[in-house]
């Protein structure tokens, strides 16, 4: 067990615990203070999205609960199909997804556990592409996909950027963990250096491999940049292109109207874009802020 | 006839001495195949395309025309392109000393005994997982000059409306809260993260010595997470030089280029399809990301020596 | 890379070929529309597709393909709704190319290396266009752009405060007496800053390069080189200033609360802007809906033109395209017939009053009225006046390839001088210099 896991789940000695005391009402106020700092766009999103157009802009601190309606979300979902955008996001998860939680930690692997000519250097040019913009290459990449035939497909959607550097990096750290000793011991019974991955490392990293996972699932459902660039049709669109497509397309027919006669929809539009991660989050909750804490402190 | 005997095995022999040269087994090579193959053909065949469109003049149509160094020094003496990087610099400011501060701060908080503590791991991450074209809507919203809840708020206490995302002066800030809100669930994480690991000893000896909660966070807490502070300043320095995701959603690089960070800056060439100049800006900016990057690294292995 | 390169360049030729071929069969929908109905064209066969920015555009042509596929009963349109903007990287990627597409005159020059060539399939119709209109959609001698609208500028007066104050529109034939009208109404009502002035740096772009136009000047000429330091550009910073030394310039950006504050206050009263003003006026005006009139612009100079372009858009070919000649006859019904210009621009289920903002840029539906005169401004025949207007827009206007960038540098030093921080000529030498060391080689 990664001994930085281990302790982000013990707590404090109770020696710790102070008094109440004007620091300690200080220290609360900061807490809540930023609290409220980091909810209030959410709630405020999900209060407008629920209001009649008007009311955000008029009333943009009020709510009343009588004009509370779904019209915003009735008329955005009239306006995308979502559904279908939520089904390309989801696919392109999983693919990536697979590909990256099977490949990314072999390599990690092989770069923390396994002794190999080369290792450092080739373990620094993985560093190395970690530097490269990535905006250098969207052009470059999107003259490739054409060549292969592949705009508009799954392939170019999963393909480029899937076992990112960055996600060995944060493997690699890991891996470390692992005892020596072990695997010594498991070479002594005849492992072969697979049979050590799968036997012994990957159930020691599973922490690890949830916050890999967790991480890859957050990349790609957030990602628009390139999804924009490489499908054209809608039914290729993923969530993210959809709804910066749907926001530029409300705010184009709302050039100059009072300002707020979209935002309505556009605020449904962004918390269903939230609400299936705000979902994932609570459900695993635990696995998540251990996961990313594993994966940040061996940086 | 002897000696040709002998050699016949000798190219099993030859790749068998391959095989020891490399440390025993071919399978690491095989473990970390799949990274370099599709680096090479997603990675680095883009990376040399781009390179070699940088010492030309190419508008995405036509043969490239060789043009040397032009796009480079066009560059270097372009008040656009380092009025980007002072952007990307300005920014860094703005978030990077604040967030660092207060993530710090907040997990050194987060990592004693107080009330509803989960909760607020919770909220402080939350804005993390929202996705970051919603964000720019809810921004987008909130700052309008004329209809923004901010500047309702603001007026209801007497302040003039304040052109958030309209004025030069402050679309810089404004943006930076954007980047800061949203990224210092992450930051705390991390923060919290390594100050799990100091041995509570050394919290319970100061105490003794008669050091205060202050005095211990300014002198136990920041220095011996420095690794740890390096470590997030240096993903930030290169998060803000290559941002240009949030300008392309916020403001488009406005008003009056004051958003244009240096990674926006050369998308805009991209997307107005002057892909050598383009090309050479993704060049220069990447020398620009490696240097810092190796001096951060460079400070601390100074700092852990001394 | 090579081999898509060389196809696409095989495959344009070919193309040229079979437009002359396409070019005589499509005629009939040049020819008065009785004789077009008449044919109907069974030849051109194939699927099409279309792209078109996403709401009122795609609306209209969306509604018009029945009427369209009437005539052509085997083009099959696959008409999409896409963005703008995708336009180029799909061009330049040269796959899923569409056939043909919406696209704004300014960006026309991004992307003319992957138009088609279709100058020899406009010849019979380039009479019948706004000359400018061609003019912009032609790079090199080719013709590679269909226009689409046209949209004139004018001069945009509240009626009632003129009328009042015992003014009269007729007397003000320059900007002088447009300044001087200006100061008689102030002088009137002191709380009156009779001329808008736009502040939206894109927009003063904009402005600026539409009274540029009106004196036959753009920002670069027929040979790329800046012109930016010359009188038409000198007399448009002049005319700014003197606005606002006199206290007769309002400053607001277009459509923002200040701005539709101060015209429904009477506060600005002259309105110097395109035809697509009206939109402000019809749907955000609340007071003063109706009070608007329009008449034209003040000339710069004796015999000078009261008109000049601001804003429009054209459709183009991609020299990828897999069936141009289809697109062609699309676009050639849509935009280059009296029935599919009825369809786009007249009262329709979605604009019941024709649209009101733009024309066609298509001179043979000038002679019939496609649009009801709009009651935002007090039933005025709008649709005759600009259609009157038009013709005068000077032609030879030039867009850098830097366009959308000039907000950056010119609209933020026109700002500067707004604020009092710069002269007219310092906007404009501070402005060249910029221009040639950010955005020229």
């Amino acid at each position: 067990m990664n001994p930085s896991i281990a302790a982000v789940s013990t707590t404090r000695p109770a020696a710790q615990m102070q008094r109440f005391s004007l620091s300690r009402i200080l220290i609360y106020l900061f807490l809540f203070g930023m609290s409220a700092f980091f909810l209030f766009p959410l709630v405020w999103m999900f209060l407008s999205s629920f209001k009649p157009p008007t009311d955000i802009a008029a009333l943009p601190l009020q709510f009343d609960l009588a004009t509370f309606s779904f019209a915003n979300y009735e008329a955005m979902f009239r306006n995308v199909p979502i559904l279908s955008g939520f089904k390309n996001t989801l696919i392109v998860i999983i693919l990536k997804g697979s590909i990256t939680l099977l490949f990314a930690p072999l390599a990690a692997y092989a770069f923390a556990k396994l002794r190999f000519r080369g290792r450092q250097f080739l373990f620094n040019i993985v560093l190395a592409t970690l530097m490269l913009p990535p905006i250098v290459m969207l052009i470059p990449l999107l003259l490739q996909m054409g060549t292969l035939g592949w705009v508009d497909t799954f392939q170019a959607l999963v393909l480029p950027g899937a076992i990112g550097a960055f996600y060995i990096f944060l493997m690699r750290q890991q891996f470390a963990d692992v005892p020596d000793e072990l695997l010594d011991a498991g070479r002594v019974d005849g492992c072969s250096s697979f049979q050590l991955y799968r036997l012994i490392v990957l159930p020691m990293m599973r922490p690890a491999l949830s916050a890999l996972a967790i991480l890859v699932f957050l990349d790609v459902y957030n990602d628009f940049v390139w999804p924009s660039l490489v499908t054209n049709s809608i039914d290729m669109q993923t969530l993210q292109v959809m709804l910066s497509y749907l926001y530029t397309q409300i705010n184009n027919a709302a050039v100059g109207t009072t300002g707020s006669n979209a935002w309505g929809q556009v605020m449904a539009a962004s918390a269903v874009a939230t609400i299936p991660l705000l979902i994932v989050f609570i459900v695993l909750q635990r696995h998540f802020i251990r996961g990313i804490m594993a994966g940040a402190l061996k940086g | 006839m002897h000696t040709t005997l002998q050699a016949s095995p000798s190219p099993p022999s030859i790749l068998n001495r391959l095989r020891v040269w490399l440390g025993g087994s071919y399978a690491p090579y095989l473990y970390i195949a799949p990274f370099f193959i599709l680096f090479l053909a997603f990675g680095f065949y883009p990376l040399a395309y781009a390179f070699r469109l940088s010492f030309t003049e190419w508008r995405g149509a036509g043969e490239p025309i060789f043009i040397g160094l032009e796009n480079y020094t066009f560059l270097l003496s372009n008040s656009f392109f380092w009025n980007s990087l002072q952007n990307s610099a300005v920014l860094w400011l703005l978030i990077v000393p604040l967030q660092t501060l207060m993530a710090v701060f907040a997990a050194s908080l987060l990592s004693r005994q107080i009330w509803f503590r989960s909760f607020f791991r919770v909220v402080f991450l939350i804005p993390y997982l929202v996705p970051l074209v919603a964000i720019a809507q809810i921004w987008l919203i909130l700052f309008d000059k004329n209809f923004g809840a901010i500047n309702t708020i603001l007026q209801s206490i007497g302040i003039e409306p304040i052109g958030w995302l309209t004025t030069g002066s402050w679309s810089k800030p404004t943006m930076a809260l954007m980047v800061f809100w949203k990224g210092s669930g992450f930051a705390v994480l991390i923060m919290l993260a390594a100050i799990q690991n100091i041995s509570q000893e050394i919290y319970e000896s100061a105490a003794l010595d008669g050091a205060n909660g202050f005095q211990q966070f300014f002198r136990i807490t920041i220095p011996l997470m420095r690794r740890s502070i390096v470590f997030f300043m240096i993903i930030s320095t290169l998060g803000i030089l290559q941002m240009f995701a949030e300008p392309y959603v916020l403001t488009q690089g406005g008003p009056y280029n004051s958003t244009v960070t240096a990674g926006f800056a050369l998308f805009r060439y991209t997307r107005n399809l002057d892909l050598g100049t383009g090309s050479a800006n993704s060049f220069l900016l990447m020398i620009i990301v490696v240097v810092l990057s190796l001096i951060m690294l460079r400070m601390l292995r100074e700092k852990e020596t001394s | 890379m090579s081999s898509p390169l060389n196809s696409k360049l095989s495959r344009r030729n070919f193309m040229r070929m079979l437009g002359v071929g396409a070019a005589s069969a499509a005629l009939p929908a040049w020819l008065p529309r009785v004789a077009a109905q008449a044919t109907v064209n069974t030849d051109l066969a194939g699927d099409i597709v279309i792209w078109d920015r996403a709401g009122d555009l795609f609306q209209v042509i969306d509604a018009a393909i029945p009427a369209f596929n009437a005539l052509y009963p085997n083009i099959r349109v696959d008409h999409q709704a896409v963005e703008t903007s995708r336009l180029a990287p799909t061009l330049v990627a040269g796959v899923n190319v569409p056939d043909g597409a919406f696209i704004e005159d300014e960006s026309l020059g991004l992307i003319q290396q992957h138009l088609l060539d279709i100058t020899d399939w406009m010849a019979p119709h380039v009479d019948n266009l706004i000359s400018y209109k061609v003019r912009v959609g032609t790079f090199d001698g080719q013709i590679k752009a269909i226009p689409y609208d046209v949209d004139p500028a004018m001069l945009f007066y509240r009626s009632d405060i003129l009328e009042s104050n015992g003014i009269d529109v007729a007397s003000i034939l320059t900007y002088d007496d447009l300044i001087g009208a200006a100061v008689n109404l102030k002088t009137a009502n002191s709380n009156m800053k009779p001329i808008h002035i736009d502040t939206t740096p894109a927009l003063i772009v904009l402005w600026v390069s539409m009274l540029a136009n009106q004196q036959n000047a753009s920002f670069i000429d027929a040979n790329g080189e800046l012109t930016l330091e010359s009188e038409p550009f000198l007399n448009i910073m002049n005319f700014i200033k003197n606005a606002l030394d006199q206290g007769v310039g309002n400053l607001s950006g277009f459509a923002s609360t200040d701005d539709i504050a101060a015209c429904d206050q009477g506060i600005q009263c002259f309105y110097p802007w395109a035809i697509w003003f009206n939109y402000q006026v019809d749907a955000l005006l609340k007071d003063s809906r109706g009070l608007w009139r329009a008449t034209n612009l003040p000339r710069w100079t004796e015999g000078g033109a009261q008109t000049a372009s601001m804003g429009g858009s054209s459709f183009i070919i991609p020299s990828g395209a897999a069936n141009p000649e289809l697109s062609w006859a699309f676009y050639e019904y849509m935009m280059l017939s009296l029935d599919g210009i009825r369809a786009a621009f007249g009262p329709n289920d979605i604009y019941p009053g024709g649209i009101t903002t733009i024309i066609p840029a298509y001179k043979p539906s000038y002679a019939e009225q496609l649009m009801v005169p709009p009651e935002s401004l007090g039933g005025q025949d709008l649709y005759g006046f600009a259609t009157s207007l038009v013709d005068q827009i000077p032609q030879d206007y030039y867009f850098p390839l830097w366009f959308g960038q000039l907000g950056d540098i010119l609209g933020a030093n026109v700002q500067r001088m707004q604020a009092g921080d710069l002269t007219p000529e310092d906007v404009l030498s501070i402005s060249a210099e910029e221009i040639r060391s950010n955005l020229m080689r």
